[in-house]
């Protein structure tokens, strides 16, 4: 995988991680969802589309996916698909610093697991 | 202590159903950015790639079926832990690498699948961590 597009999916990493936390963040902020039958399912998704910081979540979104594509344009997606896993530890470090999510020792393990993966499949 | 919801054989298939799903966006995601006919991004055509891919219908149909796949996901989040649906969720890097081979011709080495076994450990991992922390709080 060339410098370049590792940069380019970093970029699209640090959009989908903040469209993630902004998501995450525009969710917490409404009621809480009950999922018990489709239709609660329906009003939670007519609630997100109220809330205006889901729609920032939209844009950063777009902007996630446009990196993604240009990714694809010069990685093969056997390669690109799994290095995107990155955005497991991303979501992870960002949730600890921006929603005081909690870490343990498992999460940590977890992201030891998927940074090895990513190496071995990046490098073949 | 609150007791897991099992995972019973058809949320078990409509997650893999899911995964297949999205596998099959991103096989259409790579199509369409294949049908560009640009194989390496710059500067100057990084413009015209974008512009080339939104008008792509390829493209649109991925989309498409990424939107439906966000509705399905909310409906096995009614029905399942996530703690249970994510590293069945993780599926999808080994059925994206299967649907390249097939439908991209891409060439899957073995570095590339031992890759993958050790990503789809650490999301399962990653998974189950939180799984612990959510029945501890509500214990």
């Amino acid at each position: 995988m060339k410098p370049k597009y590792f940069l380019l999916l970093i970029i699209h990493e640090i959009f989908g991680t903040a469209e993630q936390v902004i998501l995450k963040k525009g969710i917490n902020g409404l009621e809480k969802p009950k999922f018990k039958s489709f239709k609660d399912c329906l009003i939670f998704v007519r609630n997100i589309l109220m809330a205006p910081l889901i729609w920032l979540g939209l844009l950063f979104i777009l902007a996630a996916w446009i990196f993604w594509f240009t990714v694809l344009a010069g990685v093969d997606l056997s390669v690109a698909m799994p290095v995107d896993s990155l955005q497991y530890v991303a979501v992870m470090i960002s949730s600890y610093l921006f929603l005081h999510e909690r870490m343990n020792w498992k999460k940590i393990g977890g992201v030891m697991f998927i940074i090895a993966g990513v190496i071995l499949v990046a490098s073949s | 202590m609150k007791k897991i919801k099992p995972l019973t054989l058809k949320i078990f298939l409509i997650i893999i159903f899911a995964d297949i799903l999205e596998s099959a966006a991103e096989i259409f995601f790579k199509k369409s950015a294949l049908a560009t006919g640009i194989s390496d991004i710059t500067v100057r055509n990084l413009f015209p790639f974008v512009f080339k891919m939104f008008s792509s219908p390829i493209l649109w149909i991925g989309i498409f079926i990424y939107i439906f796949n966000f509705l399905l996901w909310m409906a096995i989040y009614s029905r399942t832990e996530l703690s249970v649906a994510f590293p069945v969720g993780s599926v999808i890097y080994i059925i994206v690498p299967i649907f390249s081979m097939f439908f991209l011709h891409e060439n899957v080495t073995l570095t590339r699948w031992l890759g993958i076994l050790v990503i789809c450990v650490g999301i399962y991992l990653v998974s189950q961590s939180t799984s612990h922390e959510k029945v501890k709080n509500e214990a």
